[in-house]
């Protein structure tokens, strides 16, 4: 029965699987436009264009859209789109030529979303700008963010001349208010460091030691562990309309086709082609023409020299030569070690972008799996090293997806109750303890798996068990992931959106690498 | 607050012993019911104190440098300090405890008898007038100075810039620099330095210097703002004009901002306006100290908002001297009156606010006198016949200003007349050019008070009358073996005369 379904689909399954592909994707996407938005941008209504433009403008902006930027009128927003578009070489002409008001153009707004979408991994960068942070991040290398075009600049065109004073006036004033921000920035380390040394000892995995500000914000503000709750919840619903969304990708394709169809290819000249810097009137060729000879003469100069010098240094015999020989040798030596080295380098994984800031333990801490794998030098293997972070990920991950059901559990039950915690209130009786002890004993797989098997697992409501395997099975692939890249293969040629999951267990769980123990060498204590 | 500080870090010990006892053994359900509880109600305090923590100001380090910068120094904490105190706040309890807490933090620190203390470092090369600062201060009972912060040798300068400059400045340089930097560990953070030091004398404006460039050198992230004294017309020192021309080419290179207050306006407020028979030191540096206090007291961080500018010094360097060339600020403000007379006084803002714009444009340093006839000319007027007009009518171009009004009703206040674009220099726009601070809370005894720092043209004929006196004996090449005999050579004098007659020919093109 099954199989004959797969073979020839049922028409109305094929019609119902559109608007479920569709739905997907906008809840992958920020601000979720309905999916009658898309099927009105296909013929072009104009009562689709502004929530497109606005989802556009979202989908572009580099930082996640706060509430000043996200009430910009329409019309700015449709000239940034605009412009951040074509800085990203979208090709499409009619886009540009669309008028600014942001009334129309449902179609080629939802071409150039779904070139967005075929560009790159959109729905994984949206998710990671709106993943939620719970330990304290610091970007350990920004080579990402730095290659990344970022915004068109905003230029204001002067009208007549400026004056040069004007402009070390704002220049100035740019750099004072650089300094403040500098000067904030050692504020919130000093104050971060705080955090860490009053917290110590507080955090659950004792490879971490402390507490992070949402940590801490969460145990002194109850009702900021219910918007945290809500916003785990949000970011959970987004990675699974993001997985559907990877399931029935091809369907939104195949109408998207349907749309570029729809375009009459007589409606705009189609395409920019990359814009060629006209040569000026021969000035340009002159001064290339002029660097040519200059460079010819230099050489020819170096030349001269050289030989002269040789001739000098060739008198010297067999025995500088031989130890002109030797030397060569061993610089070659030398530069093979390095590239072996740096190619080795480039094998490991490399830390880019945020990583959680952990104070190191000092002397009495455990010492980080890593820190001892690095300590051992060069000639470890890379096997070796995968059998010392293997354990340090599978406790992490058990910890945290048991960290994480106990809190929907409890939050099932109501029993995840953080106004205990005011110091007003004296122990809530109905557990027997603090809900302090709650959250310290998310840590001991032990006490954990004991209260489980008393409630028993039917208890956990659909949703939760749904979630609970998800998670199972996000950790596992990740966990294979990092283990061997031959797992990691082998399910790529079974299942393809693979690099998706590896990329969800990075997203929906706390990055806690095991090899957290990052000195917070900003920190001056 | 400041209390509430000193709480948090002790809980925060007792809080970390707590949680690392209790929480990672698998002894747990063992525990007994009060000692979590006890753990727990030493979190809630130590979120608490962190809560305020974050609300604080940013804090600033001030160097008494001299005698004069000592004996201003004092004043100045002891304004700062007795306003904040001061009962008649006329606003709410709870607006006050936060205006305190804030003045608290950026100039005080506090130590375990709960005595706030000075956030300073007292030098001098003299012990005298740093054994009175002292003394006067512990017996104020209030607060104190640091019982290690300050410095003082048994030899003065004599009046000689070179040597404070080239002599005491190096020999001092290391001990005089582990004060501040000890100074500075003790701030949870830093919004910058501000140096107290005459212009004319040796110690204060030689080592003033040297300090302030070595503080650029090891703090150039941090702001700093020099307090200098002009000295009196008439002079007390033969050589003051040299001192005074190499103390401002040296702190024009290192310093962001001259606080300058002028000895000869203060001392005519003193007379006209104080109605005191016999001016001291002491009663023109308490006008200063008021000065001083009415610009850097706490006041709202925004139209509407009601909480406290977190970086005073920050945002007025922004607003008033991002221009390297233009790093000159004067203070006037208004009312200024003896205490007497206060008692039968009202006040408008209109009125205030008139008064202080035509301060400004005349040129004024007090409201009396007040030369009315002058107005800002025309704005269609191209630069140079603007330039001209202003010579005959003596009108004071801004480059940018700041009012800050404290007291009753102040949302009432209309600045409108500070928005002219005719007071500004045509390159800047009143909006890049102007800002306003306001707090609902009285400032001392003043129902309404308005201060005014203004980046304008006002010290430029004090500044050319020094450099052309200065000069007049450099050409004679008098006094110029005693500033040779430390290492300061002509050449040197040059260097200062070129940077000057720039910064006037640079005031004057406004």
């Amino acid at each position: 029965m099954g199989r004959r379904r797969l073979r020839r689909p049922d028409p109305a399954d094929a019609a119902r699987a559109l608007p479920e592909a569709i739905a997907a994707l906008s809840r992958t996407l920020p601000a979720a436009p309905s999916p009658e938005t898309f099927r009105r941008a296909k013929f072009d209504h104009p009562e689709a264009a502004p929530a497109l433009w606005r989802l556009l403008f979202r989908v572009l902006s580099p930082l996640p859209a706060d509430g000043a930027s996200a009430s910009l009128a329409l019309e700015a927003q449709a000239r940034w789109v605009k412009s951040a578009l074509r800085s990203q070489g979208y090709p499409r002409r009619a886009l540009v030529q669309l008028p600014d008001d942001g009334s129309q153009g449902g179609r080629e707004l939802l071409l150039a979303l779904a070139w967005l979408l075929a560009r790159g991994p959109l729905p994984e960068r949206l998710l990671t700008q709106s993943h939620v942070r719970l330990g304290d991040e610091i970007p350990v290398c920004e080579c990402e963010a730095l290659a990344s075009p970022g915004l068109p600049a905003p230029s204001v065109e002067a009208e007549g001349c400026v004056d040069i004073r004007h402009l070390q006036w704002l220049m100035g004033k740019l750099r004072l208010q650089w300094r403040n921000l500098m000067a904030s920035q050692q504020e919130q380390c000093a104050l971060l460091g705080k955090i860490h040394s009053y917290t110590r000892g507080c955090h659950s995995d004792r490879s971490l030691g402390h507490l992070s500000v949402t940590e801490t914000e969460l145990l002194r503000d109850p009702e900021g562990g219910r918007q945290l709750l809500r916003r785990l919840e949000m970011e959970n619903a987004q990675l699974e309309a993001a997985l559907e969304w990877r399931h029935r990708e091809l369907i939104f394709w195949q109408w998207m086709d349907t749309v570029l169809d729809a375009c009459s290819p007589e409606a705009s000249p189609l395409t920019f082609l990359p814009r060629i810097p006209e040569p000026g009137p021969g000035a340009a060729r002159l001064l290339a023409r002029e660097l040519q000879t200059l460079q010819e003469e230099l050489r020819e100069a170096a030349e001269a020299r050289r030989a002269a010098w040789q001739a000098v240094v060739g008198g010297h015999g067999p025995e500088w030569r031989a130890a002109r020989r030797a030397l060569q040798t061993a610089v070659a030596q030398d530069l093979a070690a390095l590239q072996r080295a740096w190619e080795q380098d480039e094998g490991r994984a490399r830390p880019h972008g945020p990583r959680r800031l952990a104070r190191s333990l000092g002397e009495t801490g455990p010492v980080s799996p890593k820190a001892g794998a690095q300590e051992t030098g060069k000639k470890k293997t890379t096997n070796k090293r995968n059998s010392f972070v293997l354990p340090g990920q599978l406790f992490l991950s058990c910890h945290l997806w048991l960290f994480f059901t106990e809190v929907l559990f409890f939050r099932t039950r109501g029993l995840w109750d953080f106004s205990s915690l005011s110091r007003d209130q004296t122990c809530t009786p109905c557990t027997g303890r603090s809900s302090w002890q709650h959250v310290g004993s998310s840590v001991f797989p032990a006490a954990r798996r004991t209260r489980a098997h008393a409630l028993g697992a039917r208890s956990l409501s659909r949703w939760t068990s749904r979630e609970a395997l998800l998670s199972i099975f996000i950790t596992t692939v990740r966990v294979c992931v990092k283990t061997a890249p031959w797992v990691c293969c082998v399910l790529r040629s079974a299942f393809p959106p693979v690099s998706l999951i590896s990329y969800l267990g990075f997203v929906s769980l706390p990055r806690v690498p095991p090899v957290a123990s990052l000195q917070q060498q900003t920190l001056s204590e | 607050m400041g209390n509430g500080r000193a709480q948090c870090r002790r809980l925060g010990q007792v809080l970390a012993e707590a949680c690392a006892e209790a929480l990672p053994k698998p002894r747990l359900e063992a525990r007994s019911c009060a000692e979590s509880a006890k753990a727990r109600w030493t979190v809630a305090h130590f979120f608490e104190g962190v809560c305020f923590g974050l609300f604080l100001s940013m804090s600033i380090v001030t160097v008494q440098l001299g005698q004069c910068g000592n004996q201003i120094g004092f004043e100045v904490f002891d304004a700062l300090f007795n306003d904040s105190h001061c009962s008649r706040g006329l606003c709410s309890k709870r607006e006050n405890e936060a205006y305190q807490a804030s003045c608290k933090e950026r100039f005080f620190s506090e130590e375990e008898n709960g005595v706030p203390v000075a956030r300073a470092v007292l030098v001098d090369m003299e012990p005298k007038v740093i054994n009175q600062t002292l003394s006067k201060a512990a017996c104020s009972g209030r607060w104190k100075y640091g019982q290690h912060s300050c410095f003082c040798q048994k030899q003065g300068s004599g009046n000689n810039w070179a040597y404070g400059y080239s002599v005491h400045g190096p020999r001092h340089e290391e001990s005089i620099m582990n004060l501040i930097r000890k100074e500075v560990e003790k701030c949870e953070s830093l919004s910058g330095f501000f140096i107290i030091m005459s212009m004319a004398g040796g110690t204060g404006s030689g080592l003033g210097a040297f300090v302030t460039q070595n503080l650029q050198d090891q703090y150039s992230s941090a702001l700093k703002m020099n307090q200098i004294i002009w000295p009196y017309g008439t002079g007390e020192v033969i050589v003051q004009n040299y001192n005074s021309i190499l103390t401002l080419s040296h702190l024009y290179r290192s310093s962001d901002a001259l606080l300058v207050h002028e000895n000869d306006a203060v001392h005519k407020i003193c007379v006209k306006l104080m109605n005191i028979k016999q001016v001291s030191f002491c009663d023109i540096n308490q006008v200063l100290a008021h000065q001083l206090g009415s610009v850097f007291q706490p006041t709202y961080s925004g139209e509407g908002l009601f909480h406290y500018r977190r970086n005073p010094l920050g945002d007025l360097m922004e607003n008033l001297v991002p221009h390297p060339e233009f790093k000159m600020l004067g203070v006037r403000n208004i009312p200024q009156m003896s205490e007497n007379s206060l008692a039968y006084s009202t006040f408008t803002w209109a009125g205030l606010l008139k008064h202080l714009r035509q301060m400004l444009i005349s040129n004024a340093k007090m409201e009396e006198g007040i030369d009315w006839q002058v107005r800002p000319p025309l704005s269609g007027l191209p630069p140079l016949g603007k330039m001209s007009v202003n010579k005959e009518t003596h009108f004071n171009t801004s480059i940018a200003n700041l009012v800050i009004l404290r007291g009753k009703d102040v949302q009432s206040a209309d600045v409108g007349a500070f928005k002219d674009p005719a007071l500004y220099t045509s390159w800047l726009e009143p909006v890049h050019a102007f800002s306003v601070w306001k707090t609902q809370r009285a400032f001392r005894k003043y129902e309404k008070s308005a201060a005014l720092v203004s980046n304008s043209q006002s010290l430029v004929k004090p500044l050319d009358m020094i450099v052309g006196k200065a000069w007049n004996m450099f050409a004679s090449r008098a006094y110029l073996h005693q500033y040779t005999k430390f290492g300061i050579e002509e050449e040197d004098f040059l260097d200062s005369f070129t940077l000057l007659e720039q910064v006037i020919a640079s005031y004057c093109n406004l």
